[in-house]
């Protein structure tokens, strides 16, 4: 795995500090996106009534749409996949930083060789980054149908997996 | 053979290669000699592909693409090695890169220079990264070396050292265009001079015919130029005259 980051990056750039950048954007959007539990525990807690004590369903109670529990919770994921684009272009300033390795770069045999290598570490990590938000909203809808009563989720609840708010 | 032919380059209005043409056979070593400016960094990093330009570069009478490039080496005094690489690394690179890496080659200079394999580009002094750039550039197996004041930094010992070097481990087909300010120092080994002034070719001299006219190189280059011995007597002159009056 290491062989390979190294064969998709521009040589000698600090990899361990792109990884661990990578891996902490991803953490503090998986973070902000416990924002939909907080979300999802109000609207559960307003189907229901305290009469004596007692945790009693309200007659007719609906659930808030799932679009409007996720909204905006999985930004972080977006902010990270566009701090990744950031990072294409710093792997292009790379070649340019103490020498001009740019050069060697632009004549090797394989003209590929320099967008690969400032390309695929950064376009991989924006695919993890969406893959991962995808989860984590299949997860949250998963939890949203489970553990909502079924008679006060709202009518049509498939269609709102990935419709956006 | 390198062929360039009515190679023009402008940076917006401003020319800085005004139709060059020049060829370049194989087992030479060339001097590229001009002012700052004149137009040799363009030249080379022209026939690198480096710079759009109008007109025509041939390697043996093929355009130079990705398929033949790997036939053209280039060391810079703006280094284009990696500086967090270190030269193990370096040679690895190469390696996987230019089939035609000499290995060898690349320890015998290693050693010579004593250099260190194991340290970082970046930790190395001025005049051992131009060692190194200088190389790699004569390991990758290239058949044309593009050479730009590869020397700048380092001291005169091993600048010599870096000129016996390259005159005893040279193959026959080999070819060395070295751009430089060192006239004097590089008169000696250097076969053929290319001058170059105001982005055209000005002069265009070999090491016989020099000897044949009784002519030293700065000779030759100072006359192809029309430089002015008098020129700064003059400007002394005329300041001494200003603080007279």
């Amino acid at each position: 795995m290491r062989k390979w980051l190294k064969k998709c990056t521009p040589p000698g750039i600090p990899l361990r500090g792109e990884l661990s950048f990578l891996l902490l954007g991803n953490l503090c959007a998986l973070l902000l996106s416990f924002g939909f539990l907080a979300n999802y525990h109000t609207a559960r807690m307003s189907l229901f009534d305290f009469i004596g004590g007692k945790r009693v369903l309200i007659e007719e109670a609906q659930i808030a749409d799932f679009t409007e529990l996720i909204h905006r919770t999985l930004w972080g994921f977006a902010v990270v996949a566009l701090a990744m684009t950031g990072m294409i272009l710093y792997h292009y300033f790379y070649y340019r930083q103490g020498s001009k390795s740019i050069y060697l770069m632009k004549r090797l045999p394989n003209p590929w060789e320099l967008h690969l290598r400032a390309l695929a570490l950064p376009l991989a990590a924006i695919l993890a980054t969406v893959l991962l938000a995808v989860l984590i909203r299949f997860l949250y809808f998963v939890l949203y149908l489970l553990a909502t009563p079924k008679e006060c989720l709202p009518p049509q609840v498939w269609q709102q997996l990935w419709r956006l708010p | 053979m390198l062929e360039i032919t009515h190679l023009i380059k402008s940076f917006g209005t401003q020319r800085a290669l005004d139709d060059v043409s020049l060829t370049l056979p194989q087992g030479q070593i060339v001097g590229l000699f001009g002012a700052n400016g004149a137009g040799k960094t363009t030249l080379m990093k022209s026939i690198l592909g480096f710079h759009p330009y109008h007109g025509q570069i041939t390697l043996d009478g093929a355009p130079i693409t990705p398929k033949n490039i790997s036939r053209l080496s280039f060391a810079t005094s703006e280094h284009s090695f990696f500086p967090n690489l270190t030269a193990a690394a370096h040679r690895d690179f190469y390696r996987e890169h230019f089939p035609r890496f000499s290995d060898k080659r690349f320890r015998v200079l290693m050693d010579f220079f004593e250099l260190p394999a194991h340290k970082p580009l970046r930790s190395f002094s001025t005049g051992q990264k131009n060692q190194f750039e200088v190389i790699l550039a004569l390991c990758q197996g290239a058949d044309y070396i593009l050479m730009d004041e590869p020397f700048a930094g380092n001291d005169i010992f091993n600048r010599e050292d870096f000129y016996k070097v390259l005159l005893g481990i040279l193959e026959p087909h080999e070819t060395v265009l070295l751009s430089t300010h060192l006239i004097e120092e590089v008169s000696d080994f250097i076969g053929r001079a290319v001058l170059i002034r105001h982005g055209k070719i000005v002069g265009d001299v070999t090491a016989e015919q020099l000897e044949e006219e009784g002519k030293s190189l700065t000779a030759y280059i100072k006359e192809t130029y029309h430089y002015r011995n008098d020129r700064v007597l003059r400007v002394l002159e005329d300041m001494s005259e200003e603080d007279r009056l």
